[in-house]
């Protein structure tokens, strides 16, 4: 390889300022030498020249100043967006799980409607019904558990009322 | 007097936070850190931004989104980033800037650039209106075809230009060498070039 071959890549390198020092003693001695590598590097200078941006103006940097300051701001912004929508999910998540369960309620007791089963409704379904009333109260319980018994032995189609409001009264 | 010479001796200047350090602190809550960050890498990101937009209030506007990104990124892989190597968050930075650069200019902010420095403008004075035009036209194209580089070539011409980055800074925000990096510099300012020469020979 000639040592033009050799050094070509590192002549625009060099005309943007930054080649070790090795670098640079080998290219400005081969530049001293070579008109056509000098002509070369004296072309990518003029161009790099060219493509380069003008320096920031005075305003540029002034406003450059409060750059922290907003990205900060911006970053509290975008803590607060995200805390409000983590918080509205998780509410939304908890609505659907809430539902959900007392969807998969209603499905577990329907079957216990069927008069053979209606008669054995326990007092584990009773508390779930005296929660949603209200205060646990052993005697609401014991309540419950009567008009449960009465209801189902008598007319299997009033049931289902042990899951609605008339069963309260 | 002894008691006084701790005070007295001259107190050795602390090394400076490394970046890790620094956004250590700013994960944990402190606020401080996270504007050291930023103030120190204001400058080259800044000028990353500015090859792609049009107005200086736009390059702003990227540099700040390309912080906040970074600082996202940062903040979600610091539970799968392994603990005992530093967050490479030099290298996601400049990489986001450049790419919220690129998007921002072809998704139709059309660049331009806003005005030549005053030197050439001074140059200009003696020569025609029309020459002058000619001039100016010419610059922009070359300035702007920076954008239309290929990918690495953008890369690597953008963070030694435009962020003003040593190549080893360059080599190591890409994941290339150094010899690499220099290389493909020359490949960049060489298509540059050919386009400088083109714009001179048209009429």
């Amino acid at each position: 390889m000639s040592v033009c071959n050799e050094l070509e890549p590192l002549l625009a390198a060099h005309a943007s300022g930054d080649v070790s020092a090795e670098e640079r003693e080998r290219v400005e001695a081969h530049l001293a030498s070579c008109a056509s590598c000098a002509e070369e590097h004296e072309l990518l200078a003029e161009t790099l020249a060219v493509a380069t941006l003008p320096p920031p103006s005075e305003l540029e940097v002034h406003a450059l100043s409060a750059l922290p300051g907003q990205v900060h701001a911006g970053w509290s912004v975008r803590q607060r967006m995200q805390r409000t929508y983590w918080r509205a999910t998780a509410g939304a998540v908890i609505a659907i799980a809430a539902s959900l369960l007392v969807l998969l309620n209603v499905g577990i007791k329907t079957p216990l409607h069927l008069p053979s089963h209606s008669a054995s409704t326990d007092d584990s379904e009773m508390v779930v019904e005296a929660l949603a009333d209200g205060p646990l109260d052993s005697t609401d319980t014991a309540d419950a558990v009567d008009d449960a018994s009465d209801t189902s032995s008598d007319d299997p189609e009033v049931a289902p009322n042990l899951y609605s409001d008339e069963g309260d009264d | 007097m002894s008691a006084l010479r701790p005070i007295l001796s001259p107190v050795p200047a602390a090394p400076p936070d490394t970046d890790d350090a620094l956004l250590r602190a700013f994960l944990a809550g402190k606020g401080s850190a996270f504007e050291e960050l930023v103030r120190r890498y204001q400058q080259p990101v800044y000028g990353l931004c500015r090859r792609y937009a049009s107005r200086p209030d736009d390059a702003r506007d990227l540099a700040q989104r390309a912080f906040l990104r970074a600082f996202a990124a940062a903040r979600r892989a610091r539970l799968t980033w392994r603990r005992n190597e530093p967050f490479p968050f030099r290298a996601w930075l400049f990489r986001i800037a450049i790419n919220l650069g690129k998007n921002h200019a072809r998704d139709g902010a059309r660049w331009q650039l806003v005005a030549l420095d005053e030197g050439s403008i001074g140059a200009d004075r003696a020569a025609s209106a029309q020459q002058r035009l000619e001039r100016e036209e010419a610059t922009r194209r070359v300035r702007g075809a920076v954008v239309g580089l290929p990918r690495r070539e953008r890369e690597v011409f953008t963070l030694r230009v435009d962020a003003d980055l040593p190549f080893a800074d360059v080599a190591k925000a890409l994941g290339i060498t150094e010899n690499n990096a220099k290389v493909t510099f020359h490949h960049a300012v060489k298509r540059l070039q050919k386009l400088v020469s083109a714009a001179e020979e048209s009429p």
